[in-house]
């Protein structure tokens, strides 16, 4: 069975410290483990770092490694992916597609001089770069698919499909001039990677107070990412992309304002932390009906 | 398991662009389809979205029936504005045409292709600039 394991969740910037021990300062990373072993990594957040060092001690030669866009939260830690250094790994690096340059070309805007000591070219691994598979593409027992989402610049979520389903849209503002209660889904981004979905983490770095001054910042607020996952007929929401300024008290009474929009029926969102697993035992425990 | 179909991001924030102007605006897909047209473009073609619904460009001109200042019928091929769908490159035109509340309209149209990386059109937008009796526009 397919199976994930968060290693960061935060939006933004890192935010390490006593405030944020429960849910974790780390941004953006998940692992993916499919019934076959292959191994998928959503995005390369400073979470990846320790995800490398499991990976490593794991003797895992190869991996795909799918990025959301090339905001520095979610590219922070590419660089010290210990994989990368390893001349018996093959990586392969799927992101958005950009109208102006290549995906090697923008990754190697952080990884080259004066940002940091070691070109992506020049990386022992085998790097092979994709443009996000937005026809969709197969991998081993799982099926992945890539669209286009309302943020800042070129950026993308993902939607897996294997014994289960994921989707991952970290950073979304679906409600940027829309009503999102009353627009038909054909028009409602990010809709093709939600609907029907087992599981979606979904970015909720705002409260509802929070979001008047952040209109247009490519982020959601708590009642959005409510609305957007109820309008897609979501399984189970994982709340994500913790705004860095949130310490877990404060997610705590954002969860139980996610929890209220909600309502009684179906299963009630969850905040993701640093280490939570998804897979179908968990979910249960969750409360989520995720198998089929 | 089909996956949900939706707009293009690019046709849905067009979309968003539109809801929010004053200026009318009309969206059409790739495969020539007017999608989406805003309060300001209900005005000028007096009538509502809601009530048409998405049609075929072919349909709106039948609809419509464009034509030259001095009266000659568009054929919707040899129309300059057809070149942003067929060749997805800019155009702009003037022409008049049968508002739905029965006025006839002079416009200036301009429409600019969308198009993403790796040269992938994904539809175009048309403005629509109503002309006024002086023969400029409005």
């Amino acid at each position: 069975m397919m199976e994930a394991r968060i290693w960061g969740c935060r939006g933004s910037v890192p935010a390490p410290g006593p405030d944020t021990v429960r849910y974790g300062g780390n941004t953006s990373c998940v692992e993916i483990r499919l019934s076959d072993g292959a191994v998928l990594v959503l995005d390369a957040g400073t979470g990846i770092r320790d995800l490398g060092s499991s990976l490593m001690k794991d003797g895992v030669k190869t991996i795909h490694l799918f990025l959301s866009h090339l905001h520095l939260d979610h590219i922070q830690g590419l660089a010290f992916f210990a994989p990368l250094y390893d001349p018996s790994v093959t990586l392969h690096i799927w992101g958005p597609r950009s109208p102006v340059s290549r995906l090697r070309d923008r990754i190697g805007t952080y990884m080259s001089e004066p940002l940091f000591p070691v070109n992506v070219s020049d990386v022992p691994c085998e790097a092979i770069f994709h443009d996000a598979p937005e026809e969709g593409c197969d991998l081993g027992a799982a099926t992945v698919w890539a669209t286009p989402v309302s943020h800042q610049g070129p950026t993308v979520g993902y939607r897996i499909e294997a014994e289960w389903s994921l989707a991952y849209i970290p950073d979304h503002e679906p409600a940027l001039g829309l009503e999102l209660a009353t627009v038909e889904p054909s028009w409602l981004s990010g809709y093709p990677l939600a609907a029907g979905i087992d599981v979606l983490l979904h970015d909720a770095q705002y409260s509802e107070e929070e979001y008047p001054n952040h209109v247009g910042w490519g982020h959601s607020s708590i009642d959005h990412v409510v609305r957007f996952a109820r309008r897609s007929d979501v399984r189970q929401l994982v709340l994500f992309h913790h705004d860095p300024r949130h310490s877990d008290e404060t997610l705590e009474v954002l969860l139980a304002r996610a929890q209220d929009l909600w309502g009684g029926d179906g299963h009630a969102p969850v905040l993701a932390y640093e280490g939570m697993s998804l897979n179908p035992a968990q979910l249960r425990a969750l409360g989520g009906r995720v198998i089929a | 398991m089909e996956r949900a179909k939706a707009k293009h991001l690019v046709l849905i924030l067009a979309r968003e662009l539109a809801s929010n102007v004053a200026t009318p605006m009309l969206i059409i897909d790739p495969d020539g389809i007017l999608v989406y047209f805003n309060e300001p473009a209900e005005a000028l073609l007096g009538e509502t979205f809601a009530s048409t619904g998405e049609m075929s460009i072919a349909k709106w001109a039948v609809r419509h029936r464009p034509e030259s200042l001095d009266g000659a019928p568009y054929e919707l091929e040899a129309w300059a504005l057809s070149g942003t769908m067929l060749h997805h490159r800019p155009s702009q035109d003037t022409f008049r045409f049968s508002a739905g509340d029965g006025r006839l309209r002079e416009v200036t149209a301009a429409l600019y292709p969308l198009i993403v990386s790796a040269g992938e059109y994904v539809g175009a937008v048309a403005i629509f600039w109503e002309r006024v009796e002086d023969g400029g526009s409005a």
